[in-house]
């Protein structure tokens, strides 16, 4: 009996164990496959990224916004920064930016005279980096008081007459080219003293007279405005004391043209032999002094640095230029008569479409002269010549602006205005020119030529005034400072250069590809990406 | 009685539970995988929509302007950098979509390093508002002077659209296309990206 139940009990044993077993396989096994399958899905992961990617970009962009806002106040960005980097790491909707600015000239952190920068924004969200990067160019709207008419395309002392097909309108080469109305002005008071006859459109133009002239005094129907006190016509300012003699045939570099600018032969425009051996001439900073300025076909002249020239008599050009490198500035005090045809003044590009802050190129007119600017002559600076005629003739063009006694456009000739130039000046009733009253401030009334340090001083009294005024108004902003946003006096105009990723540098690494295997089919392949 | 081992119908009930349950795993297996493999063809498709995005981005965004419109063709004014306001042909970016090698790619001038500033500047040639920029690619395309680079492969098909009939003015470009892959073709999808700082040429 004991026999058969041990013999029971270990059959019913034996049973159990192997659908445990089995069931026990089944479990681990299943467990496994799923703890695999599990693995290998990361389509959340994935998902996450793309999604962290797209914010990132959205917030550099954001950034970018932030950095112009930087830029357009009056805040110490060129001083306040660690090698570059004026915002770190702040935050953005769960998102941290870093703005780094560098001055686009020297490639280096901005200085005090920085006014050109390149603006990375670099974003970063869960660990998602994007970039955006722009070009910016910042126009300083500093407290200077501006007496020169620059605020005109033409302002003459007695008359401005348009004929033919002449122009005045905006530089569309400009960075402020999106700005519409094109300013002349008149000291003249009798009627006609202003013939806008030229067959062009002059709806843009806006004329500036003092409260005095003629109701007549334009032929056509123009919108005018009132100066609001009679402006001071200043005389140029004195040229520098102890120049050094120019002579033009001692520092001639003797260059072939044929090989240092042969494209021009081949121009419509040049009329010259080409196998004239043709000479530029260097001139590096500092003050020149010449007689007569006479220059040729053959003969060209670059500026490099500031330099400052005297002109004791005429200055004439036929088919000549003077070109500036990078940075350089010139400035000209012409003593006689003006003679320029189918010549050049401005930066190396001389394309009309290509811009130069033509403040860099001042000429000023001394004396009661005639200036005769014909053919296809290009100048890109400023004319300033109170006591002179200048008439343009031809296609002729003037890209900045003209102060002058008479202007007189024929022809098709332009005056294409660069409103950089314009800083309020006597057009601006707001100006601290003006005092209180509306008038002209006395200081400014006892300046008799555009006499820097005198400027400087009453610059210093006026805006001293002004700074005074503000502390009071200050005091009331500083209750509503919710409701009144930062003041952004200064003009900042950007282009765009990369969104997210950098499409400069897969096309660097395509031109190499090229190059490592010149004249064989390059293969683009997924590597070259990133 | 020996009642040692199994007898003839408990191996045959331990198979045939065995083989059921082997083959429900099998068939679960398969399921899942195939469904894995569907996914991750998926996964594949999202990456490669996000990544055409970026690149597309990456030229439309900073460009200028879009300069001109065709079937298969987009063609941009990039960045200025002769800062002239006005197009010069190295500043032209052409996307342009072959429908025979279901590409997209991204076409640009390159000038060989040799030459001489000179001859760069007359072979960079300023365009105006008569250009035509398909004639103009093909041009430097025979003169081999054209770099290419693929944004995008195996997409099946491609369709432009812009925010304005007016090519110059338009400030958004929507790009309709799919992709080939495993399980066929994707879903179209839509790539609408906006010109961020709309500026045209002077002219």
């Amino acid at each position: 009996m004991k026999t058969k139940n041990i013999q029971i009990h270990k059959h019913f044993k034996r049973r159990g164990i192997a659908m445990m077993l089995v069931m026990v396989a089944v479990l681990v096994t299943g467990g496994m496959a799923l703890a695999y399958f599990g693995s290998r899905d990361n389509s959340f992961s994935i998902s996450t990224n793309v999604v962290s990617a797209s914010q990132a970009r959205i917030v550099a962009e954001s950034g970018l916004d932030i950095a112009i806002s930087i830029l357009e106040t009056n805040s110490d960005w060129r001083s306040s920064h660690i090698d570059g980097v004026i915002v770190e790491n702040y935050e953005i909707n769960s998102g941290k930016i870093t703005i780094s600015v560098l001055d686009s000239e020297t490639s280096l952190p901005p200085t005090e005279s920085t006014n050109k920068v390149i603006i990375t924004v670099a974003s970063s969200i869960d660990g998602r980096t994007q970039l955006t990067e722009a070009n910016a160019t910042i126009i300083s709207d500093d407290d200077e008081i501006d007496v020169d008419y620059s605020e005109f395309a033409v302002f003459a002392k007695n008359q401005i007459i348009m004929t033919g097909a002449s122009t005045i309108s905006n530089w569309q080469a400009s960075p402020m080219s999106t700005q519409q109305v094109v300013q002349i002005g008149t000291l003249a008071t009798n009627p006609m003293a202003v013939k806008l006859e030229s067959i062009m459109s002059s709806k843009n133009l806006q004329l500036r007279t003092i409260e005095d002239a003629s109701s007549m005094i334009s032929t056509s129907a123009v919108n005018t405005k009132f100066f609001a006190d009679q402006p001071p016509f200043l005389n140029p300012p004195n040229p520098p004391s102890n120049p050094t003699p120019l002579s033009l045939d001692n520092q001639e570099s003797g260059n072939y043209q044929s090989m240092d600018n042969w494209a021009n032969w081949f121009g419509k425009n040049h009329q010259s032999n080409p196998l004239h051996f043709s000479k530029k001439i260097m001139v590096d900073s500092g003050s020149y002094i010449i007689d007569k300025l006479t220059l040729h076909s053959s003969k060209s002249i670059e500026i490099i640095g500031d330099v400052t020239m005297i002109v004791e008599d005429d200055f004439t050009m036929r088919y000549g230029n003077i070109t500036l490198a990078k940075d350089a500035t010139l400035t000209m005090h012409i003593g006689g008569d003006v003679n320029l045809k189918s010549s050049y003044i401005g930066n190396k590009n001389q394309s009309r479409n290509s811009w130069i802050d033509p403040s860099r190129v001042r000429i000023y007119g001394a004396d009661n002269t005639n200036w005769k600017i014909s053919g296809f002559s290009t100048l890109k600076s400023e004319i300033y010549a109170p006591k002179s005629n200048v008439e343009l003739q031809g296609i002729a063009a003037v890209c900045g602006r003209i102060a002058a006694k008479d202007v007189l456009l024929s022809g098709a000739s332009s005056v294409l205005y660069d409103h950089t130039l314009d800083q309020g000046g006597f057009a601006d009733h707001e100006s601290p020119i003006y005092d209180e009253t509306g008038a002209i401030s006395n200081e400014v009334r006892k300046l008799t030529q555009l006499d820097n340090s005198a400027i400087e001083s009453i610059q210093n009294i006026l805006f001293d005034n002004q700074a005074e005024c503000n502390v009071i108004d200050n005091s009331w902003h500083a209750l509503n400072w919710k409701q009144i946003p930062t003041e952004r006096p200064h003009k900042v105009i950007y282009t765009l250069m990369v969104f997210g990723a950098d499409a400069r540098i897969w096309e660097e690494r395509a031109r190499q590809l090229r190059f490592k295997h010149y004249n064989t089919a390059a293969a683009w392949t997924d590597n070259q990406w990133n | 009685m020996n009642r040692r081992g199994l007898s003839l119908i408990e191996m045959t009930i331990a198979i045939g539970i065995t083989a059921v349950i082997g083959l429900a795993i099998a068939s679960m297996m398969a399921a899942a995988t195939n469904s894995l493999a569907s996914k991750d063809d998926g996964r594949q498709s999202a990456i490669r929509l996000a990544t055409t995005q970026v690149r597309l981005g990456a030229y439309i965004a900073p460009s200028n302007c879009l300069l001109d419109k065709a079937n298969e063709m987009l063609t941009f004014w990039f960045n200025d950098i002769n800062e002239s306001n006005s197009v010069n042909i190295d500043e032209v970016r052409w996307i342009q979509y072959d429908s025979a090698s279901k590409t997209l790619s991204v076409k640009f001038v390159n000038f060989p390093d040799d030459w001489t500033p000179q001859m760069f500047e007359s072979a960079n040639i300023e365009c105006n508002s008569l250009t035509d920029y398909s004639q103009l690619l093909e041009e430097f395309e025979l003169n081999n002077h054209i770099e290419k680079i693929t944004l995008v492969d195996s997409m099946t098909n491609c369709k432009f659209w812009t925010n304005n009939i007016n090519t110059l003015e338009a400030t958004q470009v929507s790009i309709r296309f799919s992709l080939e892959s495993v399980y066929g073709e994707t879903k179209d999808a839509i790539i609408d990206e906006g010109i961020r700082l709309h500026q045209s040429p002077s002219d």
